[in-house]
């Protein structure tokens, strides 16, 4: 279904060709699919899986600068910290605000990709493809000519004597960072629910209308159940980056906007506590897995991708 | 037919056409509320860089207003700072050398994954395609530790390890995906006809699979060019160019400066992937595929 999102073998049965090979000796059979995967698998297994392993080691030793390697639980303890679970906090509301103003706009979005816009279909799914490989640093940090100071939003407030100082919240706080983060990631919210869109048989929609559905019924009883497996991975794929992300705090976020990458960031690079960061780290691991394995669970249960 | 004229001649005409006037201002109303729609979210997207690249103009050292008069001179300035070729050398270097390797890399793997049946192709396929759901930022945390815990030198090398690694599973999901749609039996065929396994691929799945190869190019390429997370953490003492974007913006000094390049890259790279995109449509129509394929798969 979902070419640029769904991870294969996840949900999907793939065409193996048993046949293909019934004519070569079993040997061969046997060997090509471990001669295709070597090269892959040997990269992972060494670059993906040594670093997490590392990092759930150093997360039960003792590995500040001054520390010897031994084995210790402290670091978790350490993570529980009120300052730590406040920022672990602060981190939640703000990625849970940004999704849900993030969905509130992609979904409209992406239907009307899908469906309404005709022509510029093509034109506006290259838009958001284009708006993403441009430099994240720089479309976040581009954000101060808006919400600044002395920019674009208070400077027109203040031409209409709307205001008289510069509005204080709209830069270096939650509110900031709930606005990078949503820009920031619409594409890949837009994108498979998109995909998910396309699924749907046009003529089911003018069965609807014809039927005499208003467009709430339309989409709470068709559009919705057809593409709420689309959404649940929507959710999965951008809920992880918002949440450990670091370039939007650390660039418009100022004190108050502040989320756990900075904090992990600071203990690696600033403070030299390893340790104490790989606790944090696997925490933020935990919330993400958690995640990801409540959306598969949701839709296993309620059957809801009739997609296929 | 009969009844419905009975129907109408009851109503009057009044009724269809105050009904049918309605239905006009409402269908214009959606149009008006779609565009207005589609511009907020253009704006979103394209807003703030457009209006940096205006700023980027303005001879003052404040990034906003007022607006204090045209001038050149921070291109100037960055055009002539050493530190921004250097960054930008380094992360075309990565990303020119990481691209190839993830499109092999990529297509092995999916061609193990879907072309064969093997015992642990399931929890095989999960591996693979674990890294795009695992945070950036703890991938760069833990190969950070895991160079420094094995000895390697932080250098452009583990920055474009790292790359590869959050890279190249993109490749693999998209390749697949593009894999399940092909006709299974071409590859049946070729092989009943005598080629063998590498021809068959060679001569006839590789050329099937060359637009989505090409899409996952871009995607590899801008995915290495722009990443600053795991470089950040992988990069040592050298600078790639984001790295030298975000520590430049904690100078204020040098703002105007950063304001001038992003605006000068942003430029390039819209250029650059507009046409590559455009090769990739006619191409693609060329052969009657359709671009939202690659998109969407649908």
């Amino acid at each position: 279904m979902n070419g640029s999102v769904t991870p294969p073998g996840i949900d999907e049965e793939p065409l193996a060709l048993e046949t293909t090979y019934a004519g070569k000796p079993r040997r061969q059979r046997r060997l090509a699919p471990l001669l295709y995967l070597a090269g892959p698998v040997g990269v992972l297994a060494v670059f993906f899986a040594g670093p997490l392993g590392i990092l759930a080691v150093y997360s039960f030793q003792e590995r500040s600068r001054t520390g010897d390697g031994s084995w210790t639980l402290l670091n978790y303890m350490a993570a529980l910290q009120p300052r730590y679970v406040e920022t672990a906090l602060d981190t939640l509301i703000i990625a849970v605000i940004s999704m849900a103003v993030l969905l509130a706009i992609a979904y409209p979005l992406a239907y009307l990709i899908a469906f309404k816009v005709g022509r510029w279909e093509v034109p506006l799914l290259l838009a958001l493809a284009l708006s993403d490989e441009l430099n994240p640093l720089i479309r976040i940090y581009a954000w101060r000519t808006i919400l600044g100071r002395n920019g674009v939003v208070n400077t027109i407030l203040q031409q209409l004597n709307l205001i008289d100082e510069p509005l204080d919240w709209l830069i270096f706080t939650k509110f900031s960072v709930v606005v990078v983060l949503t820009a920031s990631w619409l594409p890949y919210a837009v994108i498979p629910l998109y995909a998910a869109m396309k699924t749907i048989d046009r003529r089911v929609l003018e069965a609807a209308r014809d039927l005499g559905a208003g467009w709430w019924t339309t989409f709470q009883k068709v559009v919705f159940p057809l593409t709420a497996a689309g959404f649940l991975a929507t959710i999965v794929i951008v809920f992880i980056p918002i949440i450990s992300d670091f370039a939007a705090p650390a660039l418009v976020g100022g004190k108050s906007g502040r989320m756990l990458a900075s904090v992990i960031e600071d203990l690696f690079l600033g403070r030299g506590q390893w340790g104490i960061g790989s606790a944090l780290t696997f925490v933020l691991l935990a919330a993400s897995g958690f995640v990801v394995w409540l959306s598969y669970k949701i839709t296993d249960i309620s059957k809801l991708d009739t997609s296929r | 037919m009969a009844s419905i004229s009975t129907i109408h001649a009851g109503t009057g005409t009044p009724g269809p056409r105050v009904f049918h006037l309605g239905s006009t201002l409402r269908r214009r109303l959606a149009t008006t509320l779609r565009s207005a729609f589609l511009l907020f979210v253009g704006f979103v997207l394209f807003g703030p860089v457009i209006i940096l690249a205006a700023f980027s103009l303005n001879d003052s050292i404040i990034l906003g207003f007022p607006f204090k008069g045209v001038t050149l001179s921070w291109y100037v300035e960055a055009v002539n700072e050493p530190d921004i070729w250097s960054s930008l050398r380094a992360s075309l270097q990565v990303a020119v050398i990481v691209t190839p390797i993830c499109l092999l890399l990529g297509l092995t793997s999916a061609i193990a994954l879907t072309r064969f049946r093997f015992r642990l192709r399931g929890p095989v396929t999960a591996f693979v395609a674990l890294p795009l759901v695992i945070p950036w930022l703890i991938i760069g945390v833990g190969s950070l530790l895991f160079f420094s815990a094995t000895g390697m030198k932080l250098s452009l090398l583990t920055v474009g390890i790292s790359h590869v690694v959050i890279a190249f599973p993109l490749v693999t999901v998209l390749l697949s995906a593009q894999l399940y749609r092909l006709d299974p039996h071409l590859h049946e065929a070729a092989l009943d006809l005598g080629a063998t396994e590498p021809e068959t691929i060679r001569l006839v799945v590789l050329p099937l699979l060359v637009p989505t190869l090409a899409a996952s190019a871009i995607f590899v390429f801008s995915w290495s060019f722009n990443n600053f997370i795991v470089s950040f953490f992988t990069a040592g003492f050298e600078n790639t160019f984001p790295i030298w974007v975000f520590s430049t913006l904690r100078r204020a000094r040098d703002l105007p400066m950063v304001n001038a390049i992003s605006t000068l890259i942003s430029a390039v790279q819209v250029t650059v992937v507009m046409a590559a995109w455009q090769v990739l449509r006619r191409a693609m129509d060329k052969r009657g595929q359709d671009i939202r394929e690659i998109v969407a798969g649908s």
